[in-house]
């Protein structure tokens, strides 16, 4: 007890004080070890190939960073409501959402922002079913994700007979390759997605929700907490910027490109996992995730910079995913 | 006619496949008045409850308040109606903070679902003051880092948080040490005084004849009998209860 015996004039007390409480607490908190963990990466890497400082491959660095990064706040929403939920699908949707993009613009002469609109409305609607799917079917998200993923991807190949669709407009480009002051398009619309994230999770009641629902859905039922409403908006979250990340993949390769995005949903999982998301639910870091993304997007970065295979990226991100999640069940069993 | 009871219970039946856990219950409650129903394990006390808070509709049967016919369709519609309950295994969120335990499922927003930490800390520090008397820990504290009867107390004030006319308390003080318990029952005395009426369910039967009015038992689904605690005594309830009715006088429905 103890220490936690303040009155209430301490918690709406000076600004000055509380701020001094945020840091103590940020510096003890797992975001503060993922961001160490990230910092140490980066140093290391740098060390190893001074080229990974160069501002050609910040950029480059940015970029992916952008495309995991957002993957990794939807699949945080969807993890944190419990129950099983995962989704299993954001690699697959972001290929179909690149090649429907590009199929709109290119082959049926849709203007851009309403094949974009388009392509945003229809991956929300795979979400959407994901959702109604777990709340109203009761089956296991772990299974129509699989099943999108296997699905969308299938129907990626499929609409463009297994070749890419090129020829994309210029202004559409933009958004995967054009830069700010030097900032990479994507880079800003990752902050922008996470701004209103962090907003969403911290400031709003939906965010205690969401943990809430995780943690206890039959407490949350209790309360008087819209569980089912609540639970299927975070799977039209996931896939509405699933949809965005393929619509952003596509504009920096200039095509729709039905192979691209393979295992990002395994990315965004250990992102999020890493970032201190608890794969039971209940528990989420919107910064952590965000912060996970970095390491992976590091890791894959360095083993580029140092020349290693492409095969043994593969195998290095899976050992990392294993690893994180290993470490996240024995920390949480020991709390327990 | 004017009916003494300002919340009745009709005829509330509650079927789950072949389970019948409520059988045709009916009831009503007074004001300030507290009602111990007890019954054996399984005996249908908490899905009466659940049904009261409209986290479960009932199969058939209506609930009343002041004399009108109400559709309790769920635990937002219950609360609004000043009806809130303590549930069994308190229905508390371990990871969240005090605070966001306290307003789940309520919590005071403005433009853009923007939660007012500010007001609902205080809020919560005010319910807890009261509550906790001596020691109030802070309001960000998770839950988890809260003892067994600081983790009630949260409870207790979430369900008190709003005008409250009708307190469900099921198996309260189940968890609890003896100084805690004795704490319970002077909170639910104090909430009598102020007008509030109290549903008590309880399985320490001398605990629940010590602090009620009245009551209402409840065995396999069905009620077995509805009694002032001044027409009975101790041996006659744990009889009933024991017996499941079997022993049944016939003025105690
Ligand atoms: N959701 C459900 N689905 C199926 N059966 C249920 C459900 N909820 C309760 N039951 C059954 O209904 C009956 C009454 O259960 P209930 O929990 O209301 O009893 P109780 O009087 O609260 O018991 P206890 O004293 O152990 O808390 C039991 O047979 C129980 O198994
Ligand atoms: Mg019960």
């Amino acid at each position: 007890m103890g220490k936690n015996t303040i009155i209430v004039e301490e918690n709406v007390g000076a600004k000055s004080r509380k701020t001094t409480v945020g840091i103590t607490k940020f510096v003890g908190s797992g975001d503060f070890g993922i961001l160490t963990a990230l910092i140490a990466l980066i140093v290391f890497t740098g060390l190893m190939n001074p080229r990974f400082f160069s501002i050609y491959n910040l950029q480059t660095v940015g970029q992916q960073w952008a495309v995991f990064g957002i993957l990794a706040v939807g699949e945080t929403f969807v993890i944190v409501i419990g129950g099983g939920a995962i989704d299993l699908s954001l690699g697959s949707i972001t290929a179909l959402s690149g090649v429907l993009v590009a199929l709109f613009m290119v082959n049926y002469h849709i203007p851009m922002i309403l094949s974009i609109i388009l392509v945003l409305l229809i991956t929300s609607g795979i979400g959407l079913w994901h959702g109604l799917a777990m709340t109203k079917l009761d089956i296991p998200p772990f299974v129509t994700t699989l099943g999108t993923l296997a699905i969308a991807r299938g129907a990626a190949s499929v609409i463009t007979h297994g070749w890419p669709i090129i020829n994309l407009p210029n202004s559409f480009l933009f958004l995967g390759q054009g830069m700010i002051l030097g900032m990479p398009v994507p880079v800003i619309l990752l902050l922008t997605i996470a701004a209103v994230a962090v907003f969403f999770f911290y400031y709003t009641k939906y965010g205690s929700y969401f943990r809430a629902i995780g943690e206890n859905v039959k407490a949350a039922e209790k309360v008087g907490i819209a569980v089912v409403k609540l639970r299927t908006i975070t799977f039209v979250l996931s896939d509405f910027l699933g949809g965005l990340v393929g619509i952003i993949v596509a504009a920096r390769l200039s095509q729709g490109q039905p192979a691209v995005g393979t295992m990002y949903e395994l990315y965004a999982i250990a992102a999020s996992v890493i970032g201190g998301t608890a794969l039971t639910g209940g528990v989420a870091s919107i910064f952590g995730a965000l912060m996970g993304a970095a390491i992976i997007t590091v890791i894959w970065n360095a083993l580029v910079l140092l020349g290693i295979s492409a095969f043994w990226q593969d195998i290095a991100l899976g050992t990392v995913i294993v690893v994180a999640v290993t470490f996240d069940v024995l920390r949480r069993r020991k709390n327990a | 006619m004017e009916s003494e009871y300002f919340f009745e219970a009709s005829h509330i039946t509650k079927k789950f496949g072949a389970v019948v856990a409520n059988d045709d219950i009916s009831f009503g409650i007074r004001k300030a008045e507290i009602v111990g129903l007890v019954g054996d394990n399984g005996a249908g006390k908490t899905t009466l409850v659940k049904q009261i808070m409209g986290v479960e509709r009932p199969t058939k049967g209506d609930f009343y308040l002041d004399g009108k016919k109400v559709e309790i369709s769920s635990p937002t519609v219950a609360k609004s109606l000043g009806i809130n309950a303590v549930y069994q295994e308190l229905a508390l969120f371990p990871s969240l903070s005090i605070v966001e335990n306290i307003f789940a499922g309520s919590q005071l927003t403005g433009p853009l679902g923007i939660s007012k930490w500010k007001i609902m800390k205080e809020k919560a520090y005010e319910k807890l003051r009261v509550l906790m008397k001596d020691e109030v820990p802070r309001v960000d504290t998770p839950v988890k880092e809260l003892s067994g009867g600081q983790r009630q107390e949260v409870a207790i004030a979430r369900a008190l948080l709003f005008n409250v006319r009708l307190l469900i308390l099921d198996e309260p003080t189940s968890a609890l040490s003896v100084r805690e318990r004795e704490k319970i029952g002077e909170l639910v005395t104090a909430l009598k005084d102020q007008g509030i009426s109290i549903i008590y369910i309880g399985h320490n039967i001398e605990e629940v004849f010590n602090l009620v009015d009245r009551f209402i038992i409840l065995s396999r689904g069905k009620k077995i009998a509805d009694i002032e605690k001044k027409n009975t005594s101790l041996e006659e309830v744990v009889a009933l209860i024991v017996s499941g009715g079997a022993i049944g006088r016939s003025h105690l429905k």
